[in-house]
């Protein structure tokens, strides 16, 4: 108990206190003032309830007719809306198309201009190439040129070597070609000679009669005798 | 000696004279070695041509110096020297007829000697010609030897005939 009167005594002794008091009282009186008002509001309602049916007729009325003119409104509303949703559609579509347009014109300047980079790449590269092409074909004109010179130069120089081999491989072959000739003239004579010699005994030996080989008997005796074969020569 | 050129034509005289004195000696007629004799014997045995010629060429005295008793004496003894004969050796190319054989003693008996004999003896390398040994002594009178006579004009012919080395 003392706790609480101690509490009190705290409270009250604080200097702000009168004046939540006094804020608490002007609400009060405000509530107060708000709660008669409604009230008074109140009564009157009731005491005109004879003439509110007509009231409440013409206001049924009046808001059927507000209805009316509301769904009036509201139909032409939603016309002159859908009117302007097309007229938005409209729009749209026409500023989509324009905006079609406008892009397939940029795509088409894209395209035309990429062509073009494209062109300019394709003939730099083109002209890059035949550069590079020429400078290569120069550059391999050139290595062919020395090359061919080497080559034409090697092969002068192999003809001659070849030629100087052969000149002397053909000498060597045509001496012991001709040291053969003759050595095979000589053996040739006499192989010739022989056989002359066979074929004229099988000739003379098969063509002269007995009487012929008579004849040269008696003349080879009397050439005998000639040369004293027999004593003294006649 | 006449016609008798070869040693076989001299053992074929020595064969006959035996047959002939033999048939004169020994066959018991009456005969003799005489031209008569020898009618018979050629009469009887029908000797060709040349063995009459012969027996008829031998002269009487040579016939009358044959007895009985000395015939095979005397054939032996004629043998032996005719061994003693000089003799040529012909080598010819082709075996001879009997007239060529005949020709070609004729003539030695006449250029050579009359008591000459010929030896034949056949090789067909010789050709043509002949080749003869006389004392000793090889002399070619073959083909060859007139090939070598004349081998310079053979081989100036042969040369001209043929292309140059």
């Amino acid at each position: 108990m003392n706790i609480i009167l101690s509490l009190w005594s705290d409270i009250l002794s604080d200097p702000l206190l009168p004046m939540l008091l006094l804020v608490l009282v002007i609400l009060m009186l405000l509530v107060l003032i708000a709660v008669v008002i409604q009230f008074g509001t109140r009564i009157r309602y009731l005491a005109t309830s004879s003439a509110s049916n007509s009231t409440v007729k013409a206001v049924q009325e009046k808001a059927d007719h507000i209805l009316v003119d509301a769904r009036e409104q509201g139909i032409a509303i939603r016309m002159h809306a859908q009117m302007e949703a097309g007229k938005i559609f409209t729009d749209r579509i026409e500023e989509d198309e324009k905006f079609r347009v406008v892009q397939a014109e940029h795509l088409e300047e894209i395209a035309q201009h990429t062509k073009d980079l494209l062109i300019k790449q394709v003939q730099f590269a083109e002209k890059a190439l035949q550069d590079e092409s020429e400078s290569i074909k120069k550059m391999f004109s050139g290595v062919s040129m020395q090359a061919q010179k080497e080559y034409q130069g090697l092969m002068e120089e192999i003809k001659k070597r070849m030629s100087d081999e052969l000149s002397k491989e053909i000498d060597l072959a045509r001496q012991a070609v001709t040291v053969y000739k003759q050595q095979r003239f000589v053996i040739l004579n006499k192989e010739i000679v022989g056989l002359v010699e066979d074929t004229a005994r099988i000739a003379l030996n098969k063509s002269l009669s007995l009487d012929d080989h008579r004849g040269i008997i008696l003349a080879a005796l009397a050439e005998a005798k000639r040369e004293g074969v027999f004593g003294t020569p006649s | 000696m006449e016609h008798t050129y070869t040693r076989a034509d001299f053992a074929h005289d020595i064969s006959l004279m035996r047959e002939f004195f033999e048939f004169i000696f020994f066959t018991k007629r009456d005969a003799s070695a005489s031209k008569e004799g020898i009618d018979q014997f050629v009469a009887l045995n029908k000797k060709p041509l040349g063995d009459v010629v012969f027996l008829r060429s031998l002269p009487p005295s040579f016939l009358e110096s044959f007895t009985k008793e000395s015939l095979y004496e005397m054939l032996n003894q004629l043998t032996e020297e005719s061994k003693k004969l000089k003799t040529l050796s012909l080598t010819v190319p082709v075996a001879l007829s009997r007239a060529d054989v005949e020709a070609i003693g004729t003539w030695a008996h006449q250029e050579v000697s009359p008591d000459i004999l010929i030896d034949f003896d056949v090789d067909p390398s010789i050709a043509v010609g002949c080749r003869l040994v006389w004392n000793n002594m090889l002399r070619d009178f073959s083909f060859n030897h007139y090939l070598i006579k004349n081998q310079i004009a053979l081989y100036d012919r042969f040369t001209q005939s043929m292309p140059k080395p």
